[in-house]
Parts: structure tokens; sequence; C-alpha cells
């Protein structure tokens, strides 16, 4: 066996692209944050203006999407929910990654009490089914993106406390960490300066599979009526409406779900390709319940 | 063995009451007094409001009435429903049958398709079906339950009448339409938990044929489907096993969405009718009763394991 000269390493970013997976990921990804950002500018209509054509309609020229029962034009509302989607899985895997990374840094780094606090708390919260807690949080802060997006993060936080407590926990007793303790370095400056760096990439990768977990669980919220308040076109409460006239516009369903997949089979391509560029020891085929359960 | 057994059911105890103080908490968290809404905000008068509070002991400190009401949950009694006036256990025991039923049924249909399809999955791990399987496990993990089930039922009462049927029917009334009102709901929640088992058994069978005891049946001249269903097969199912756990949480979340879609009588559906009446008992009794089933069948999942498979006793 010959090394590899370091320069012949192709980029990180690059390695992405570079399998079929990664590049399919990459252009769903895409797609769905040029819709994110540009949204209102690519839309032909305005998504919550009523009668724009008329109600109920299939796919045509002026209405690719065809129409909902108010007239609303189908095509700008599934842009226009783009937003919505990826605006709560960004929000809430990122309060999660935070908040678990900090706690979980924390606990695993100064053990004691705190870890012991930690961990008790984890086992709790991880006694409630995800979907369960979530609306029950949701209950009782009321309807809406944030309190939607936000339950979401607290139902997520655990995970991430686990994995930032376990890496921190096998890095705390290495020699570099003694000789920065002996050096007298503060402890949030080791933390920041040594164990961060460590435990990045097995939370960048948690993080990039969350977000097609993350936007499952919030789709079956909004289906359930506890996200964004109408007229916002977001892509679970448009498939709860459309039950309701689906033999007469089953165009109404269709899109909505199709764009919908899209976006989670997109999130769950991009954590695996991710996975497989910054995790190479964790390899998919290796059947463990970590791995899957960081795909739920 | 024992000791471990005892340990993970005193663990089990301590947090079921850690999680009846948040669902207690989360509880009277809930906006809008229960006063509120039995009296009703119009015409009445503060003297209504304070007799009606004093009724249901709202006035007594938040840890007397999480007393009062664990001390009836201990005793599987969950108290009354102010909404209805009926008792929460009565309406648990209509709810619960029918979220049992639909658990049981997709766990059964999801693990004899999942483990049979992962199976073949791993034979076909480096051959052109390779990608097929990869492309259905990623649209099992990607399509919503709710999406599953409302295209089921748009395509389903179109073009698989048979197996349709529009309204629940009780077992009491008759199996055959019962469980043909169970079809299409269970469907829907065992495609993500299919999904899973496929995944997992998949690569815990690629890892144990890559094992050296394999190697060594292969070359005494064992045949390929006793080296497959005797030699790994049963060495492969432990970590399967552990997944059920975790399955258990997916497929009572999907209770909620599928329950809303089909118009089942389950606790998914009870509980959202109990929030919307801001019908507090039953909010908590159910949430109570979910929330326990889970964390009891992730310790059985704990407490099988080691029978089931001999090599983790020894860890213990």
């Amino acid at each position: 066996m010959t090394a590899t000269p370091y320069t012949y390493r192709p980029r990180r970013l690059a390695r992405l692209v570079r399998n079929p997976s990664g590049l399919i990921a990459t252009i769903i990804v895409t797609l769905f944050l040029v819709m994110t950002v540009a949204g209102p500018w690519i839309a032909p209509y305005d998504p919550n203006e009523l009668g724009s054509g008329t109600p109920l309609q299939g796919p045509s020229a002026e209405h690719w999407f065809g129409t909902d029962e108010l007239g609303r034009d189908q095509l700008s509302r599934v842009v226009s929910a783009a937003r919505v989607a990826v605006g709560v899985s960004v929000i809430s895997v990122t309060i999660a990654l935070v908040v678990g990374g900090i706690g979980g840094i924390a606990a695993g780094y100064a053990r004691g009490l705190t870890d012991k606090i930690l961990v008790r708390v984890m086992d709790v919260m991880f006694s409630f089914p995800t979907l369960l807690l979530a609306i029950v949080i949701v209950a009782v802060l009321g309807p809406g993106l944030l309190t939607a997006s936000l339950a979401i993060a607290i139902v997520y936080t655990p995970r991430f406390a686990r994995v930032a407590r376990g890496a921190a926990l096998g890095i705390r007793n290495e020699l570099y960490i003694e000789a920065a303790q002996l050096a007298g370095v503060h402890p949030v400056r080791i933390a920041r300066r040594h164990v961060v760096p460590n435990i990045a990439a097995p939370m960048t990768v948690l993080a990039a599979l969350s977000m097609s977990t993350a936007q499952l669980a919030y789709a079956a919220l909004s289906f359930l009526g506890l996200g964004t308040l109408p007229p916002q076109a977001d892509y679970g409460s448009m498939l709860a409406r459309a039950r309701n006239f689906m033999t007469i516009a089953p165009s109404m369903v269709i899109f909505p779900s199709i764009a919908l997949v899209l976006l989670i089979v997109g999130f769950n391509l991009f954590g695996d390709a991710l996975r497989d560029v910054l995790d190479p020891r964790a390899q998919r085929g290796k059947a463990s319940i970590q791995g899957v359960e960081a795909t739920i | 063995m024992i000791r471990f057994a005892l340990e993970r059911i005193i663990g089990l105890i301590l947090v079921l009451f850690a999680v009846s103080a948040i669902v207690f908490g989360l509880g009277s968290l809930i906006p809008g007094d229960l006063a509120t809404v039995l009296v009703g905000s119009e015409g009445a008068t503060p003297e209504q409001f304070e007799r009606v509070r004093e009724e249901l002991g709202l006035n007594d400190p938040l840890v007397v009435q999480y007393g009062r009401w664990m001390g009836g949950v201990v005793q599987g009694d969950f108290g009354v429903s102010p909404i209805t006036g009926r008792s929460v256990n009565g309406e648990l025991a209509s709810q619960v049958p029918v979220s049992l039923e639909l658990t049981i049924l997709a766990l059964a249909v999801s693990t004899l398709i999942g483990i049979p399809m992962g199976i073949l999955a791993a034979v076909h791990a480096n051959n052109a079906w390779d990608f097929v399987i990869r492309a259905a496990l990623l649209i099992g993990f990607s399509v919503p339950i709710f999406v599953a089930g409302i295209l089921l039922l748009l395509f389903g009462s179109k073009y698989l009448t048979p197996l349709y049927a529009a309204s629940y029917t009780p077992i009491s009334e008759g199996i055959v339409e019962n469980l043909r009102s169970m079809v299409f709901p269970v469907m829907s929640i065992a495609i993500p938990v299919a999904a899973m088992t496929m995944q997992m058994t998949r690569t815990s069978m690629l890892e144990t044929l890559g094992q050296h005891y394999i190697t060594m049946a292969r070359a005494k001249g064992a045949r390929r489907p006793n080296i497959l269903y005797i030699h790994a097969l049963k060495n492969a199912m432990s970590p399967v096993l552990t997944l059920l756990g975790f399955q258990f949480g997916i497929l009572l979340g999907g209770l909620f969405v599928v329950e809303a879609i089909f118009s089942l009588p389950g606790v998914g559906r009870g509980l959202l009718v109990a929030i919307g009446q801001r019908d507090y008992p039953l909010v908590m009794a159910i949430t109570m009763v979910i929330a326990t089933a889970f964390v009891v069948v992730n310790v059985l999942v704990d407490l099988l394991y080691p029978i089931l498979d001999p090599r983790q006793r020894a860890a213990r």
C-alpha cells in the first residue's frame, strides 16, 4: 500500500458532489433553498390571492399545478411552503444542536452532579414518543410556526446532548486536554478550543440526518393543524385541506405530496452523503442502533 | 440477570413518576382554565367561577392537585371528564383497544415485510438489485405516514375497493369488517417501520455473513439456504430486536395522523379531540397511557435481549 499524497485528495465539498446520490441531494436541496430565498420572485401568482383562477382545476398552462378550493394557484403555494418547511427544519435543528451540544459537553466534561442530572433528564425525555411530546408542547404553547419549531427543537435536544456527551467523555482523558488543564486554561476555553472541534463531525452528521426527521415531524404537526396559521401555505396543512377535495381535484393532493417527499428525500440523501464525507469510520454497513436512530 | 432485571424495573418506576409529573405539569400549563371552559365566558359571575374552581379543587396548590391526580392514577382511576361527564377510564376502555389493534397489526405486517426483504437485500447487496433496494429504502424513510395514508385513500378507494372501508367497525361487529377497516391504516404506518426493519436486517445480515464461522460453514460445504437461514439469520436478529423499542415510538406517533385520516376512534384522535375541547383529565390520561406503553415496551425489550441472545448475558 502506498500513501496517497495529501494534495491528490479531493476537497471535501467536491467529494460530496462526486458520488451520484450526493449530487442528487445537492440538486434537490439547492432547488429548495432557491425556492426559500427567491420564492416570491419565482412564484407566478400571489400564493394567498383568492381567485387567481377557477377553483379546483387540474394542471393547465396558466396554473401548472392546478388551483385549490379557493382558486389559489397551487404552484405558487408549493413554492411559498418551501420557505416554511426549510425554515422549520433549520431553526429547530439549530436550536437542538446548540442547546444539546452545550449541555452535552458540559455534562461529559464536568462529570459529577451536572452529568447525573442531565442523564436523568434525557432518560425522562426519551420516555415520550417524539410526536406525542411535540403535540403536547404545542398544545401548551399554542399552534404556530415558531412554537412548532420550538417543540421539535425541545424534542430533538436530548439526541444532540447524548452524542455530544459521549464524544466529550471519550476525549476528556486525552493528554492534550490534561496538558491544557495543567497549564491553567479556563474550562470554557478548553471546551471551545479542544472539545468542540473534536465533536464537530459527528454533530454535523447528526444535524444533517435530523433535518429530514424534523421535517417529517413538522409536516405531521402541520397536517394535524398545529403548524403555521392560515393563510400561509404549508405542505402539511395543504394536504389536510386537500383531503376534503381529493376526489374532485387529485392534483391538490399530488403536488404538495411530491414536493414534501422530494424535500425529505433530499435531506436524507444529503445527510448520508455528508456522513460518508465527514465520518468515514462510521460505515454505512455498520449495524448500530445509533445509525438507525439518526435516520428516524 | 435477576439483579439486572430488578434494576431496570426500579428504574422504570422512577422514570414513570417523572413522566407523570411532566404530564401533569404540561397538562396544567395548557392555556385556558377548566372553570372558564365549563362556565363559559358570557354572563358568568365571579362567584360562579369561584364555586366551580372550588368544586374542581383548582384553588389547591399544584402539588396537592398532583397528589390527588396521582393517587387516582396509581389505583388505575383517571377521574371524570368535566366536559363529557363520563369517566376517563370509560373513554380509555373504548379508545385503547382500537389503537392497540392498529399498533400490533402494523408491527406484525412491518416485521413480515421487513425481515424477508432485508434478507433479500443482503443477498443482493452487490448486484443490480442493490439500486432498487436502496431506492425502496429511501422512499420508505422519506414518505410521511400521512402522505402514504392520503395517497392510499385517494387511489385505494378507487382501485382497491375490496380492501377499503369507509368507516371503522369494532371487532364485536364482525372480524372481517373490522380487519377491512384496518387494512389501509395499518399499511400507512407499516411503511416506515418496515423500512427500518429491512435496513437493520440487511446491515446486520451483511455483517454476520462476513464472520469467520460463515466462511467455515461454507468451507465444510453447508448448503447456501442453511448458511443463510440457520447459521446467519439467528445471529443477525438481535440488533433487529433492539430496534423494536424505537419502532414502537414511531408506531405510536403514527397513530395521531392515521387515526385522523381514517376516522378511527383510538387514542391518537382522542388526544387531539381532548386538546381541542380542553378536556385536561383526558389529555393527561391519554398522554400518560401512551408514554407508559412506550417505556414499558422499551424495558421489556431490554429484558428480552439477554434472554434471546446469550452473548449479551456475560456483558450484564
